[in-house]
């Protein structure tokens, strides 16, 4: 029997918020195996953005379980919960620091001695070395984005919450951002569960799907059969650009 | 106690004199309909009204002198002086208030004790001939100081919540991931002060050095209280724009883990 090794795991997660008539997250149960790609797609006010923010904390869900490897999130301290997942937000902030700057941050703030030079970290994440010195004003949306990357990368963290990593970006960007971290998945072992609206970088991705709808489960599955569904199912009306949402 | 004989009392034709200007001010913005006469109207008429009564007040105290009487008057100055900075931050996070109020009591006493024990060396404690003006002067500072701090805190906070969360994400604490908000608003708070001082003996004598000096005292002893003063208030303004950074960001946070939804 192979014993499979869960990175993160959420049991029935439930999140409201005061004076909302209707739950933002309602009763969500999935997985991510170490080293797994997840993508959970929806479109906008599905609920998906906060489920990265309750993994690590930035929400306080109201009901069930979350669990990091064998530990529920409650009972790790954030600062360790936080340095095994790390979580790369939809605006690329390089918090008015450089790029070297950003990374020194990074690596203070986890606290784990480096493994890899920022040199070897930004070809990693496919930027020039002669950015390192740079301020974040002057580089693109795009380079900003691999920054953030890299910086999530410097605490080695188990896995890598992305959400929306490419929504700033233009098509052609895009899959750039997709084959990178595919190669992140493979190089490192990273675990990498990426949120997005964009059925493009969902089938750039690969791995695993699941389909979120008013925070809640529609499909799940592998995500090339995802995105293959039949045109009565939610899946494909969302395809075909029929269902529009917003919270 | 400067004798009434080195100084020119003021009459009653004296003060409606001084009065014609700020009716003056009233008259030509009303001509001109710059629309500043009710803002300055209400300002002369609280003004004059609050300094008459701490007048008869302070005339009170300095004939009966007893101590618990000026330890009642420096709780409600005090306790003025922190609904004041209170007042003047706009869509304070919850609990502004009890901070405020707990900063500027603490820094309060701490100057207002030391002032008066190791600088001054007044012979009785609660003399209040130079416990109250010594307090008056440092509360306004602390007014200053808690009012600004505590509002650009809580502006800055508001306005950089994706920064802050993406500290806590790469595992900052919240103060870590305040910090440069912290400097701002401690900055902020010690502005006017600074500048003050910068400028004193230069562009402008200040107030008590001038009453002093107005009240038949030598004007280098008058410097010399002058220039303690400036450190106290400096003191002051500082101490207690730390103290609100420090309690106040807290506010903003559920334990070390997120931001506090409804305070952002």
């Amino acid at each position: 029997m192979v014993t499979v090794l869960h990175c993160i795991s959420l049991e029935s997660v439930a999140f409201c918020i005061q004076g909302l008539d209707h739950p933002i997250v309602d009763g969500i149960s999935f997985t991510v195996a170490e080293g797994e790609r997840l993508t959970l797609l929806g479109p906008s006010g599905s609920g998906k953005s906060t489920i990265l923010r309750l993994i690590v904390r930035l929400e306080e869900r109201t009901a069930g379980a979350i669990h990091s490897g064998p530990d529920l999130i409650d009972d790790l301290p954030v600062r360790d919960l936080r340095r095994r997942i790390a979580l790369v937000p939809q605006e690329p902030s390089l918090l008015g620091l450089t790029v070297r700057g950003n990374l020194d941050l990074a690596a203070e703030l986890s606290g784990v001695a480096a493994t890899m030079s920022y040199e070897e970290l930004l070809s990693r994440v496919d930027l020039p070395v002669d950015l390192l010195d740079r301020s974040g004003r002057e580089l693109s949306v795009g380079q900003k984005q691999r920054v953030t990357l890299a910086r999530a990368l410097i605490g080695r963290p188990q896995a890598l919450l992305l959400d929306e990593p490419t929504s700033a970006l233009d098509p052609g960007l895009q899959a750039g951002i997709a084959g990178l971290l595919n190669r992140l998945a493979d190089d490192l072992g990273t675990a990498i569960l990426t949120v997005t609206h964009s059925p493009q970088l969902a089938a750039s991705l690969g791995g695993r799907g699941i389909f979120l709808r008013r925070g809640r489960i529609e499909d799940a599955g592998e995500m090339q059969q995802l995105l293959s569904r039949d045109g009565g199912s939610v899946v494909a009306q969302f395809l075909n650009g029929e269902l529009r949402e917003s919270s | 106690m400067p004798d009434s004989s080195t100084y020119i009392q003021l009459d009653w034709v004296s003060m409606m004199a001084g009065s014609a200007l700020i009716l003056l001010t009233i008259a030509i913005s009303f001509w001109r309909g710059l629309g500043a006469e009710k803002d300055l109207f209400i300002a002369s008429v609280r003004c004059a009204g609050q300094l008459l009564v701490m007048g008869l007040v302070l005339r009170y105290l300095f004939r009966l002198r007893e101590w618990y009487l000026v330890i009642g008057v420096l709780v409600l100055m005090t306790g003025f002086a922190a609904w004041e900075s209170y007042r003047r931050v706009r869509k304070p996070v919850a609990g502004t208030l009890w901070v405020i109020s707990a900063c500027v009591f603490v820094a309060t006493l701490i100057s207002v004790s030391y002032l008066t024990h190791v600088v001054v060396r007044v012979r009785v404690w609660y003399d209040p001939q130079y416990l109250i003006p010594l307090a008056g002067m440092i509360l306004g500072q602390a007014v200053n100081g808690a009012a600004i701090a505590a509002e650009r805190l809580t502006q800055s906070i508001r306005d950089n919540v994706g920064d802050i969360e993406t500290y806590l994400a790469l595992g900052a604490t919240p103060r870590r991931a305040c910090r440069k908000h912290l400097r701002d608003a401690v900055h902020a708070g010690l502005i006017p002060t600074v500048t003050a001082m910068m400028v004193a003996g230069i562009v402008k004598l200040p107030g008590m050095m001038t009453g002093q000096i107005l009240a038949g005292a030598d004007p280098f002893d008058a410097t010399l209280y002058q220039i303690v003063i400036f450190f106290a208030l400096s003191f002051m303004a500082g101490i207690t724009a730390m103290m609100v950074v420090e309690l106040l960001h807290r506010r903003f946070f559920v334990g070390d883990v997120r931001l506090r939804r409804e305070a952002v």
